[in-house]
């Protein structure tokens, strides 16, 4: 799911950004990794499971296989929803906000399991 | 030999810059359109003053759309030639410059990638840019256009970052250079650069004579405080 609603659009979008620019330059590559074997349940009930993306660049002296930059990407994904969020600054928002679509954070229950949602509210 | 190649070089390096500004501007359009957020964006969100910070980057990207291209005109020996054009010109850069394009510049500056370096290596080169500008103009004032050269040309080194440093960024990830040293030193070679080719190397070359240029020996200072008699007025002799 992630690969379908992320990892592949985000390519796409990158083939076409310009290089000469301050902005991050695209990675080659991109690798998904499960964080967690079981899925969680976040404060409204609903199943997710947490996920991170590798990153590797380099084009003339790309590096060896194992030197990836680890978690450049972190988020979860809602399988029953289909839905995805990644993790910025400490908030979550829909994955369609790298690929370059304005939206707003989600509430603070997403993305977090309940009990460490609980532990939060009543610090 | 030696002079021809030089020659050569700098026609070259500006024509790049000159490519490489252009180039930046039109990839610039993308934070203008209001339907989808700028890679450049998406990576500083969330913002605290979003609205903010997205108007200062729009200020700054039109500002330095006119400033590099106008002060690679005003660097060009055949502009002398005509000193109005390079006045009015000059006026008009350096207004934008001092009002536009160094506040955007270092607000900017403050939510920087690179963390706390980033944000000193961008406030160095926008200071360096607005203490040059104003020293050069107050050069120009005076008639003394060795200093306003010199001035002058800081303000186009440090301008010239953006080109330079967004070349090197390209070819140190070619290189396979990790990423966060690569945006530090891509930012703080041209800037150290800038200031060092400026004073170690193009001041100490002969100086060439503008068509404008009062009679009087190039090497000349021009006086601290110079008698009310001998001051221009008004902003007739600004650069």
């Amino acid at each position: 799911m992630v690969e379908k609603q992320l990892i592949k659009p985000l390519a796409d979008k990158e083939a076409h950004q310009s290089r000469f620019s301050r902005a991050y330059i695209p990675p080659q590559d991109r690798r998904v990794r499960v964080l967690e074997s079981e899925r969680s349940t976040d404060g409204r009930g609903a199943e997710f499971v947490t996920f991170a993306v590798d990153e590797r660049s380099g084009g003339v002296g790309r590096r060896a296989a194992g030197d990836w930059r680890k978690d450049e990407i972190v988020g979860c994904v809602y399988p029953a929803r289909d839905e995805v969020f990644v993790k910025r600054g400490g908030k979550y928002f829909a994955a369609t906000l790298l690929l370059g679509k304005r939206t707003a954070a989600a509430d603070d229950a997403v993305c977090r399991p309940a009990r460490v949602a609980a532990a939060d509210a009543h610090r | 030999m030696t002079r021809r190649f030089g020659k050569l070089l700098g026609s070259v390096w500006m024509l790049g810059l000159g490519v490489g500004a252009l180039v930046i501007a039109w990839a610039s359009r993308v934070y203008f359109a209001s339907d989808e957020l700028a890679p450049f964006v998406i990576e500083k969100l969330p913002l605290p003053h979003e609205d903010l910070w997205m108007a200062a980057l729009k200020v700054h990207v039109v500002a330095a759309s006119f400033a590099l291209p106008a002060c690679l005109l005003l660097s060009l020996k055949r502009m002398l030639r005509f000193p109005r054009t390079h006045r009015w010109l000059g006026r008009a850069t350096g207004a934008i410059i001092l009002a536009a394009l160094v506040p955007s510049g270092l607000y900017l500056s403050l939510f920087a990638k690179g963390g706390l370096p980033a944000t000193v290596g961008f406030a160095l080169s926008g200071l360096i840019v607005a203490v040059a500008m104003v020293w050069g103009v107050r050069r120009a004032r005076v008639k003394d256009y060795v200093g306003h050269r010199r001035a002058m040309l800081h303000v186009l080194a440090q301008l010239s970052v953006a080109v330079t440093s967004r070349t090197l960024l390209a070819l140190l990830d070619a290189a396979g250079i990790d990423p966060d040293a690569a945006y530090l030193f891509a930012l703080w070679a041209p800037v150290l650069a800038g200031v060092g080719l400026v004073e170690f190397w193009l001041v100490r070359r002969p100086h060439r004579r503008s068509s404008h240029e009062p009679n009087t020996p190039a090497t000349r200072p021009a006086p601290l405080h110079p008698a009310l008699g001998e001051r221009p007025h008004g902003v007739g002799n600004a650069a």
